[in-house]
């Protein structure tokens, strides 16, 4: 095997592993699936999902406790706030309101691009999601719906934790959505190179949902009988 | 094609039975392949497009050890077929997953290996888990001899003697798979690719396409070491006798969660089935030629029936069981009245036989009439989204478990039996397995597979906890209860698909695994279930199937029930 293979992978490890590692550090049942599939979708699009999600792991620990968030709602729409406001945690959650028409900001959001991600995967036909954080010239924003995006990132800032505000917006273009889309064309058809080190912790994460062997879960798999007629 | 942009149906169709009829694990363990499982819809499909299959390349020594390449010519593009053939060490032979060494190894790939592919290939592909494929691999597979039969039939052959008859009776394989991986596993292709490439766009033809050139490698292989032990008397097999061997499979709890994991490709699959079943059932009357058809295919029925080996008690008392019941079916398509035949039968069949005679004659029925069932193997796909609707109502939420998941609540998940078993993957290679939750340690990594206990605990706590908020969106319970997003997205995703979920609880004390992988193998086209235990079974597939030089021959696709003929071997 060369050197680095074991990091050339296809997009269904990046979301097999990535839900596994999300699984083993105890995020919600669903939670889990819809933060792996973001990290797919950045990662398979030249973003950089593995990385984000393992700066995310590595800061959770080896486990994640759900904190209900604080919601307040003002004249600008809904603003929430949590101990841990990690995209990871709250873009599933952010983005239901948003769909219900409510303009959603998360206060000091970490790892923004996945709510970016969440937007742009979920964004019904016809309508759209528009998700923008920083301001003036470190403004990045992500503009999503009829399964495209488009994104204008300040690459200084926009992984950097920030407020994110959720809104409804103009879908994409076709045209406008075709630099994204030969991204995940090209990804689909040569694998993904990941970001090593953090592809071994998102590995390392997803062992977590492995139970150790034993004699007696060996039973478990059947087989105990000769097999080898 | 997926469900979606299949077209409306132009021929009349009875109504399809219902979810809580099919959806049954003791029916859906009784399921026999139909002339729309993937096996058959594979090989009519290699005919129809003329593909044709080569061997460019065959070096392997007098022990059978070497590469084989065999390169596959379809209208889309090429494909090729690569196989390792290696010594393996008696102690090192095991079905299991947990197993690090087979006799042979193999790949399908798009992309030409003798173009400085090989010795990358050979690196990694022997190695299966342990090594790395690229995006131009579609399959990773092995498989191990059947000890029984393979040295047996060599050393025949070698002699210039046919096989003895009553050994391929008793195994019906040279060699068994242990693993078919796709779907991006392992760095290979994902099926995003697989669809785009446009040769593959039904599910798991690609799986299939490797199992039945595994089969043909395992042919060429056994012919080749004969050979080379005794050219002087060498004598090929005959090609009918190689026809009734298929692969042997030995298959797992891996396909138990996959089928729980794929809910909306369940739904497509049955629902080609069902589908297929209630066209014939619509057909009005049955011609002459038809009733002929359906004789003569519930006697070739019975034969592969004698001829089903298993040292499984259940399944034998299953077959003879069968045996018993298959001339009752005679007797009653005879005394039916002629209109409405197929549908008076089936009716009939639904209070006189058991669940396996009864799903023997709907594959029977199925297979009658191949002009009113063939285009449904467009339909066995899935988009597989998955879609969360965050502004309905908690009480529209819970009269949707009301109207599509009321079966759950038929079940006492209070009793401790309701709650007895739990799935896990092991840290041995991630083998799924299964574990006793009040014996066993693992159990707070269960795999999310108890969707009865999920929704049923759901509707707990929406009737009980939130009686008084009901009014209240999706959205906002999940900020609150974020633990229930899973089970609240499947029910708002599956309350229209009736045959997406199987109606029972599979973390019961009394669940028997071992029905979920027949259906998952009936569906892939699997014959000849011999259970090991309620966990794991072996199968063969391909057997009877047209050999890859007989795929334009009159019969290629009149191999249901495969029979070995009166006469065939020694």
């Amino acid at each position: 095997m060369s050197a680095g293979a074991d990091s050339h992978v296809s997009l269904a490890e990046v979301l097999q592993t990535s839900l596994k590692a999300l699984e083993g550090t105890g995020l919600p049942a669903g939670i889990d699936q819809d933060s792996a599939e973001n990290v797919a979708w950045l990662e398979a699009r030249g973003l950089g999902g593995i990385a984000i999600l393992a700066r995310e792991l590595e800061r959770f620990g080896e486990t994640v406790a759900w904190l209900p968030p604080d919601m307040d709602e003002t004249r600008d729409g809904v603003v929430i706030t949590s101990e841990d406001a990690s995209a990871v945690l709250l873009a599933p959650g952010a983005v239901d309101f948003a769909l219900g028409g409510a303009a959603v900001t998360i206060a000091r959001c970490s790892a923004p691009l996945l709510i970016a991600a969440e937007a742009a995967r979920r964004a019904p036909a016809g309508a759209g999601l528009t998700v923008s954080w920083g301001s003036g010239r470190n403004r990045s924003s992500a503009r999503c719906g009829n399964g495209l995006a488009v994104l204008s990132l300040d690459i200084r800032t926009a992984r950097q934790t920030s407020d994110v505000t959720i809104r409804a917006g103009k879908p994409p273009s076709a045209k406008e959505g075709q630099r994204l889309a030969g991204f995940h064309a090209h990804s689909l058809r040569d694998g993904i190179l990941a970001d090593a080190p953090a592809w071994k912790t998102v590995k390392e994460a997803a062992a977590r949902v492995l139970v150790p062997a034993s004699a007696q879960s060996r039973g478990g798999a059947g087989a105990e009988v000769d097999d080898s007629a | 094609m997926t469900g979606a942009e299949a077209p409306a149906p132009a021929v009349p169709e009875a109504p399809l039975r219902p979810p809580e009829t099919v959806m049954r694990l003791a029916r859906v363990g009784s399921f026999h392949p139909t002339r729309i499982s993937f096996t058959r819809t594979l090989v009519r499909r290699m005919a129809r497009e003329n593909w044709r299959i080569s061997r460019p390349l065959f070096e392997l020594d007098g022990n059978g050890i070497g590469t084989a390449i065999y390169r596959i010519d379809t209208p889309a593009s090429p494909l090729w077929f690569v196989a390792f053939a290696d010594h393996l060490d008696p102690a090192d032979r095991t079905d299991r997953v947990i197993a690090e060494k087979w006799d042979a190894t193999f790949t399908l790939t798009a992309r030409d290996p003798m173009a400085g592919e090989i010795e990358r290939l050979h690196a990694n592909i022997p190695l299966q888990e342990a090594g790395r494929c690229s995006p131009e691999e579609l399959v990773l597979s092995r498989a191990n001899k059947s000890v029984r039969l393979f040295e047996h039939v060599a050393d025949a052959l070698a002699r210039g003697r046919q096989p003895d008859r009553a050994k391929i009776l008793d195994v019906g394989y040279l060699v068994r798979t242990t693993a078919v991986y796709g779907n991006g596993k392992f760095g290979l292709a994902d099926l995003g690719k697989l669809r785009l490439s446009g040769v593959f766009e039904l599910p798991f033809q690609a799986e299939m396409l490797c199992v039945y050139l595994v089969r043909q490698f395992s042919l060429d292989w056994v012919e080749h070491i004969a050979h080379a032990r005794a050219p002087g008397t060498f004598a090929p097999m005959d090609d009918a006798l190689k026809r009734a061997l298929g692969v042997g499979n030995a298959t797992g709890l891996g396909m138990a969660p996959f089928l729980v994991g794929h809910p909306k490709l369940i739904d497509a699959w049955i629902t080609a089935r069902e589908t297929a079943l209630a066209r014939v059932r619509a057909a009005t009357k049955a011609d002459a030629g038809t009733v002929e058809r359906f004789r003569a295919l519930l006697s070739r029925a019975s034969d592969h029936v004698r001829q089903w080996p298993t040292t499984d008690g259940l399944q034998q008392q299953r077959c003879a069981d069968l045996l018993d019941q298959l001339p009752l079916l005679r007797e009653a398509e005879a005394s039916l009245p002629r209109e409405g035949l197929w549908d008076g039968l089936v009716n009939w069949a639904e209070s006189h036989v058991d669940l396996e005679a009864q799903e023997l004659l709907n594959s029977v029925l199925i297979e009658l009439y191949p002009a009113l069932v063939d285009e449904l193997e467009t339909r066995t796909g899935s988009d597989e989204i998955m879609r969360l609707e965050p502004t309905m109502s908690l009480g529209d939420l819970l009269a949707l478990i009301d109207t599509h998941y009321a079966w759950v609540r038929d079940f006492d998940f209070a009793a401790e039996a309701a709650n007895a078993r739990f799935w896990y993957r092991s840290a041995e290679k991630e083998e799924p397995r299964l574990g006793w939750r009040f014996k066993e340690p693992g159990s707070e990594k269960e795999i999310r597979i108890a969707v009865a206990r999920d929704v049923s605990h759901l509707r707990e706590t929406l009737a009980d906890q939130y009686a008084g908020m009901l009014d209240a969106t999706v959205a906002e319970f999940l900020m609150a209860f974020p633990e229930w997003r899973q089970t609240v997205r499947r029910v708002q995703s599956l309350a229209g698909l009736p045959y997406a979920e199987f109606r029972d609880n599979l973390i019961d004390a009394a669940c028997r695994p071992i029905d979920l992988l027949r259906c998952k193998l009936s569906m892939f086209g699997a014959t000849k279930f011999d259970p090991k235990s309620d966990l794991w079974t072996r199968i063969a597939m391909f057997q009877g199937a047209p050999l890859a030089d007989g795929l334009d021959g009159e019969d290629a696709d009149d191999w249901a029930f495969p029979v070995l003929a009166e006469g065939l071997g020694s």
